[in-house]
């Protein structure tokens, strides 16, 4: 839309608002004694002599019960017997009967915004009952206040917008997987997009799940193999967000998918990859191993398509000619999609925390092989691994004889800026010594943690059982891991701060605890998806408590380790409540606005965009010609848009600098003057 | 120091404390003080407003301008805010009015930023009673606003 046909459409808007306040204000008050409740403090009879006097009211009384059958008949009465156009009703809060009121001024055909709400119970009678004169006082200034704002409400349209039926679920981990089959099982055609070449993210990696030391392959594999089976779920690997368009319940996406340069007819019988010449070390097993420059990330793969890394691969061209069924295609090509969706759900999960940043415990360096990560030490457990399940020290493949495990690398720091406790790594610190200590129970397994946090069901258990077998606990954050330099040992050097001892421990093996982060790219996609992140860098929950599920912006969902730190429960837990938050709007088909929404003057705004910058929703855009345009839908009705613009150009419905200004000389002692305006 | 010790001639030089509220976690702890029965200063008059985001320099000087001698702001807590950040934004916007009282001659305790939780009456409550107590002190140390007028 032009500037001009907007200003057009502005001016239409401002000549009907023009009509409507020629329609002089007809304002009933009404007070409501509220049994003794308010009357034994507020001499109401009093407040509605005072109100009858007010300029625009017509009618002006006081009733026992006004919530009561009778008490509501009196508000519809006025309406239609004095031709009242706006009501104020001077009782309880706004929460507990401001709708009572509203409705029932909207059964006599007037706009549920032109209620206006004034609490004379809660702030005034209720704290001040024993000072009746100056209750007295309040309540008049509170129901001029309210007279005064009633005398400029608008009508406020409530528009139904209609939904695309569809939803987007970007990364296929656990939480993606879960929130994108419970969405297909509602009925609704999903778009799974995932990063990597194959779906079922960290959990495919692992080698147990606790606390039941179960298998997550065999956990997860239903789940994946149903998503890539489902009719209604369409599924991109090596897929990436390009951008992201519109609002709540009309989103269009634009998504870019690199090939897999092998044709859906590859039979996953591996003979490119025995041939391919390429080594390199594989991703998904964490270093542990290595792949092919053609490769599938690992036996249960899905999909099972063989996928090219073209950055590594030297193009012998080996791979095009020993494929059986001739798959192999080198010229295929990028492509974008677009989909057209109702709802967006994130789940994006986390990455390992990197210790290599922690100097003095040396993580990557030289001579420091056996300074591992838990992920790694997974791996290393994991059925068919490269040390066929043993634990082996990196450097020259021993049966380790002490493991020392590292707790909080990287979380509860502020030396790394993280302070936040992932809350996992203590459990699956305690799982993982469990199982090397009954692996070799001649080792010796320590744990040097700053407290052991296993809350919940069974997990303390796991933490008793783990001390049973004979796993040592060290209160004390080591301070270093020192390397003999001669023979190459390594010690971790520790104070177990319970007995006051300082400790160096001989470890033929350090595995290092680390941190859940927020993944690589997740500043890209927050900006591209228009939502915000909390200072530790996950995506910002809607509100922690009331809906940790919705974020920042409306229509977009957040599920699993991408909120913040989460065990494989959670994140399913919290990927349920996604679909079902993201499946509503969808299946009912609309969503119900109330277009409580700010509206610019084009001659006043300057085009600085600065209304752009603290809109949190992200509902304000900026036009190529610097002016802003609102979008409605997005809209949270908030008003932190009107302080920031400089000259007052975008006023928030209901709640402009003028309307408050008439409520604000009421309450302050002040009077509104004509003259002054 | 609590309100009991203030002296009764500054306390009724304050007639009109106006306090803006959002929707949300201020306009509920209000309501839970109400219902808890607590008691706080008559001279507090509660505005209520979407979000404390929205209160500009415009409102909290028009508020000043009209007899009100002090005002307040009383968002959610910090990082609870329904509406994202704006109960940080409002901190902003009075760090920096603070910053003008102070260069205009008057006393920065005329204008405050508090948070409170709509389950606890007693964190509106609260602020209620550091208003009182700050504009108790201002007035002591330099007479109240329509004084300096």
């Amino acid at each position: 839309m032009t500037v001009k046909e907007k200003v057009t459409k502005i001016d239409e808007e401002k000549s009907k608002s023009e009509e409507a306040k020629e329609e002089e204000p007809r304002i009933g008050v009404f007070i409501c004694h509220c049994g003794h409740n308010i009357a034994d403090t507020v001499d109401v009879a009093k407040v509605a002599e005072y109100a009858k006097d007010l300029p625009n009211v017509v009618k002006a009384e006081h009733y026992m019960f006004m919530c009561s059958k009778p008490g509501v008949q009196m508000v519809k009465d006025s309406i239609k017997e004095l031709g009242v156009n706006r009501t104020v009703v001077a009782s309880c809060s706004k929460n507990q009967h401001g709708r009572t009121f509203a409705n029932a001024i909207s059964e006599m055909g007037l706009n549920k915004h032109r209620h206006q709400q004034v609490n004379v119970r809660e702030y005034n009678s209720w704290v001040h009952r024993k000072e009746k004169a100056k209750a007295t006082e309040k309540a008049k200034k509170l129901v001029e206040a309210g007279v005064n704002r009633a005398r400029k409400l608008e009508d406020v349209e409530t528009r139904r917008v209609s939904t695309t039926k569809a939803a987007l679920v970007i990364g296929a981990g656990i939480a993606g997987l879960r929130s994108a089959n419970d969405l297909a099982e509602l009925g609704i055609p999903v778009y799974l997009i995932e990063r990597l070449s194959t779906i079922g993210g960290h959990m495919t990696q692992l080698n147990k799940t606790f606390p039941t030391l179960e298998c997550p392959q065999c956990s997860i594999s239903p789940l994946t193999n149903g998503v890539a089976n489902h009719p209604l779920i369409e599924l991109y690997t090596n897929a990436q967000i390009k951008s992201v368009e519109g609002s709540m319940g009309n989103f269009e996406v634009e998504v870019e998918i690199t090939p897999r340069y092998v044709k859906d007819n590859c039979t996953s019988c591996g003979e490119c990859a025995e041939h391919c010449p390429v080594e390199l070390p594989s991703e998904w097993d964490s270093g542990m191993s290595i792949r092919h420059a053609i490769y599938k990330a690992y036996p249960q793969a899905i999909p099972a398509t063989y996928v090219r890394d073209k950055k590594h691969c030297i193009e012998c061209n080996t791979c095009i000619n020993v494929c059986p069924v001739q798959a192999i295609d080198f010229s295929m090509q990028p492509e974008t999609k677009t989909f057209k969706v109702g709802s967006i759900i994130v789940a994006v999960g986390y990455d390992e925390y990197n210790p290599a940043e922690i100097e003095p415990y040396h993580y990557g360096q030289e001579g420091y092989e056996n300074v591992i990560t838990q992920l790694k030490l997974e791996r290393m457990l994991a059925p068919g691994s490269l040390t066929n399940s043993q634990v082996l020290r990196p450097s020259d493949a021993k049966i380790p004889k002490s493991v020392v495990m590292i707790q909080c690398v990287g979380s509860r720091n502020d030396q790394v800026g993280n302070q936040y406790c992932t809350g996992v790594c203590c459990k699956f610190a305690v799982k993982n010594a469990r199982i090397v200590k009954e692996m070799y129970p001649d080792a010796d397994v320590t744990i040097c943690y700053i407290d052991v946090r296993t809350p919940g069901l069974n997990f303390e258990e796991l933490y008793k059982s783990a001390q049973e077998v004979g796993v040592r606990f060290i209160r004390g954050r080591p301070s270093e891991i020192v390397r003999d330099p001669i023979s190459g040992n390594l010690e971790v050097v520790v104070e177990d701060t319970l007995s006051i001892t300082p400790l160096q421990l001989q470890a033929d093996l350090v595995v290092l605890s680390a941190a859940m982060v927020p993944p690589e790219g997740i500043g890209p996609l927050g900006s591209k998806l228009h939502v915000l992140r909390s200072k530790e860098g996950f995506l910002k929950e809607f509100h922690i408590k009331m809906n940790p599920t919705l974020s920042s912006k409306g229509g977009i969902f957040l599920a699993g380790a991408i909120q913040g730190p989460k065990d494989i429960s959670e994140s399913v837990a919290q990927a349920g409540s996604a679909a079902a938050l993201a499946a509503a709007p969808l299946v009912k088909g609309y969503i119900e606005k109330e277009m409580l929404v700010p509206t610019v003057d084009f001659d006043l705004c300057v085009r600085c965009g600065l209304c752009k910058t603290v809109c949190a929703p992200a509902a304000i855009e900026i036009n190529d010609d610097g002016t802003p345009m609102i979008n409605e839908v997005a809209c949270k009705s908030c008003g932190m848009c009107m302080p920031a613009c400089p000259t007052g150009a975008i006023q928030l419905l209901n709640f402009s600098d003028d309307q408050l200004l008439d409520e604000i000389k009421a309450i302050s002692g002040g009077v509104i003057c004509q003259d002054e305006l | 120091m609590s309100c009991e010790n203030i002296d009764p001639e500054v306390l009724e030089k304050m007639e009109n404390i106006v306090v803006f509220m959002c929707n949300e976690c201020g306009q509920g702890s209000a309501n839970t003080a109400g219902v808890a029965r607590m008691t706080y200063n008559p001279a507090i008059r509660i505005v209520r407003v979407q979000c404390t985001g929205q209160v500009g320099p415009i409102q909290i000087m028009d508020a000043l301008n009209n007899g009100a001698d002090s005002v307040a702001c009383v968002g959610c807590c910090l990082g609870a805010c329904h509406f994202f950040n704006g109960n940080i934004l409002s901190m902003h916007r009075i760090k920096l009015l603070k910053k003008v009282f102070k260069e205009l001659g008057y006393s920065d305790q005329f204008v405050n930023q508090y948070t409170s939780r709509a389950a606890e009456g007693e964190t509106a409550v609260g602020d209620f009673e550091d208003i009182v107590i700050r504009l108790a002190d201002a007035i002591i140390e330099e007479g109240t606003i329509k004084d300096g007028c």
